[in-house]
């Protein structure tokens, strides 16, 4: 039995102490504005701090090793814990580096299984060396099992500079970021910046108030650009595809590296998605989902990143079994579902209105509010203008879903901005659900989801019939096959 | 579906269960309403008429209630095929599920108290992923056969 890394004390005590000082800062921020600060945030932060004393403690008593088919870890000195996890039953082993671990040169390893949803066991930390040896040993066995085409082990795809760059530019998340970034804090100091500048109203004229409020708003998007495609860089920089015989060896992340494989026959739903500056470009990325969730980089783990559509596709086959993307008839929902979207969008503005109106009378009859014609004409304005968006979203969105159901797969289309098409083989699915409201049953039609492991594909509206195909289909689907041949020609060196 | 009208119930019993647990869940709802309008007359003067619509409106819930679950258990179904397991139910939504039995990878038996209370039980049905269904008032004998027969795995390999 091995010991960890005496680094642990360290690399899992520091976010202990970021953590106690991040629940702190509101705290802090409001006793220092406020002027009347008290102790009590500091036993907050110090009960934060004790919790990292768990880590010296997991240091001193943690032990793992392989014993007799099974990967086992002990911990804990008054509660002790045995846990075991049969080899063959590892679906994913992830290794995980932050910019502390890199320095001393120590690693996280993730070892995850098919049940649920994230690591099943975390050894944190041990040296590179012993990560990479026991990866190895891992991973041995999950290729046993896998069918063997032909022993290689090269770089099939890197992602090139320019391509990152690209990637960066593009995969913008905009405002959105920043405005999550900034948190409560910042979205109470914008309003307050806002306010300002209604005071100034009586000094300058109308027009410059709006600039400065259009530039602002223009100024953190471009600001929520930049972090985005910062952000983008250091995840994916040094993004690099290996092969091996039933796996795909993916490493990425400049800061925070990760490390994991892809058991090319446990893939169970595939997405290629792209942004509106991607598709300009010509331009998408393509991740896969098995049954484990590949650790940091979530349920979806990237296989192909920035590449033309052509060789997307050309990935997706050699990750999917009899893909051919010809066999695809897509179709597109019946309208009914458009005139449903309308009513649940007019219900839900309905409710949202009674509501405003109440409030607003309530203030003005309490006497809190007064000048209830502004606030009236406020509200409808902005009720006119959340209809008038949702509305046109509605039939935006509409128009660009769209579904696909062939004798092997079942494909999704949707998005408005950023598009995303999901591919579930049908040997994959676990259990198909139809629900519908009797209005709908008389129109014949249902919404349909199918479940792979963890992943989920939802039909919006099919007609009924469509749906008992589906189903059959699962009955008399072909046998699950034991592992598909891998062909990675098409990968290409950018 | 198509030919699921020949399928399986639950046992009628479970409508008892339903019904008690549903009356057990509105009691408490009504106790609470009854002292928040107690609270209200004795502090601030509530009106008289919307203590007596608060409880008007919580008994016509719980009628309406039970007319629904009624409902509710006439539309459920299940059946067992050498490939699937097939659930059906809801009356004004209806749910229909079918799980490809090789994928089952456990099946429960639970039973509440209300449950015992009436000699049923309930079927959990997991795979791999997620827990995909619950089928209720199951005798015992019925229950344990139901989940031997799911246990078998894919009937045709």
């Amino acid at each position: 039995m091995n010991k960890l890394h005496p680094a642990t004390m360290v690399v899992a005590f520091l976010p202990k102490l970021y953590d106690a000082f991040r629940q702190v800062l509101p705290f802090l921020a409001i006793s220092f504005f406020s002027g009347k600060g008290d102790s009590s945030e500091l036993f907050i932060a110090a009960i934060g701090v004790l919790g990292g004393f768990g880590a010296i403690g997991a240091y001193l008593t943690t032990r793992y090793g392989v014993d007799e088919g099974n990967l086992v870890c002990t911990s804990g000195w008054l509660f002790k814990r045995d846990r075991r996890i049969p080899l063959g039953q590892i679906q994913n082993v992830n290794v995980k580096q932050g910019l502390l671990e890199r320095f001393l040169k120590v690693a996280t390893l993730e070892i995850e299984t098919a049940a649920g949803s994230g690591a099943e066991m975390k050894l944190q930390v041990i040296t590179e060396a012993a990560a990479d040896a026991l990866r190895s040993e891992l991973t041995a066995n999950l290729i046993r099992t896998a069918t063997v085409v032909e022993a290689k082990d090269d770089v099939v795809y890197r992602l090139s500079k320019s391509d990152l760059l690209l990637g960066a530019a593009t995969e913008n998340q905009g405002g959105f970021i920043i405005f999550g970034l900034l948190g409560t804090l910042g979205a109470a100091a914008l309003v307050q910046v806002g306010y300002r500048i209604l005071q100034l109203k009586e000094f300058i004229p109308t027009w410059l108030a709006w600039g400065i409020g259009i530039s602002l708003a223009l100024g953190i998007w471009i600001l929520g650009w930049i972090y985005g495609g910062l952000q983008y860089w250091l995840r994916y920089g040094g993004f690099t595809v290996k092969r091996e015989p039933g796996l795909f060896r993916i490493a990425h992340g400049l800061l925070t590296k990760l490390q994991f494989a892809v058991r090319v026959n446990r893939v169970e739903i595939a997405n290629v998605t792209s942004s509106v500056w991607q598709r300009w470009v010509g331009r998408c990325s393509v991740h896969v989902g098995t049954a484990g969730s590949f650790g940091e980089a979530g349920a979806m783990a990237p296989i192909a990143l920035m590449v033309p559509a052509d060789t997307a596709l050309d990935s997706l086959r050699s990750v999917l079994p009899d893909f051919e993307p010809s066999q695809f008839e897509w179709k597109t929902y019946p309208r009914y579902y458009l005139w449903m979207t309308f009513v649940r969008s007019l219900i839900g503005l309905a409710v949202y209105g009674g509501i405003g109106a109440f409030v607003a009378t309530t203030m003005v009859r309490t006497g809190a509010f007064r000048e209830l014609p502004i606030l009236g004409t406020a509200l409808v304005a902005v009720f006119a203008v959340i209809f008038v968006f949702s509305m046109a979203m509605a039939v935006v969105g509409f128009r660009k879903m769209s579904y696909a159901i062939s004798s092997e797969y079942v494909a999704v289309r949707s998005g408005v901005f950023r598009k995303t098409t999901s591919y579930m083989p049908i040997s994959r699915i676990e259990t198909i659900g139809t629900v519908e409201p009797s209005w709908w049953r008389r129109r014949n039609v249902t919404k349909a989801t199918a479940n792979a492991m963890v992943h989920v594909i939802q039909l919006a509206m099919l007609p009924s019939q469509e749906a008992d195909d589906l189903r059959r289909r699962i009955f008399f689907r072909p046998k699950k096959p034991a592992g598909y041949t891998l062909d990675l020609s098409p990968a290409t060196e950018s | 579906m198509d030919n699921m009208e020949e399928a399986e119930r639950p046992d009628e019993r479970v409508l008892l269960v339903w019904r008690l647990s549903n009356t057990v869940g509105y009691g408490i709802f009504m106790l609470l309403v009854g002292i928040a309008a107690i609270l209200a007359w004795f502090f601030i003067r509530f009106a008289f008429l919307w203590t007596i619509g608060a409880v008007a409106t919580v008994g016509l819930l719980w009628v309406l209630s039970a007319i629904v679950l009624r409902k509710q258990w006439e539309n459920w179904r299940f059946r067992v095929t050498p490939e699937a397991l097939e659930m059906a139910h809801g009356w004004i939504w209806r749910h229909h599920r079918i799980v490809a039995r090789d994928r089952i990878q456990h099946v429960d038996i639970n039973s509440g108290p209300f449950d015992r209370r009436f000699g049923l039980v309930q079927v959990v049905v997991h795979t791999a992923g997620t827990t995909v269904g619950m089928i209720p008032g199951l005798a015992p004998e019925r229950a344990s056969l139901l989940r031997d027969q799911l246990m078998e795995g894919r009937a045709v390999e």
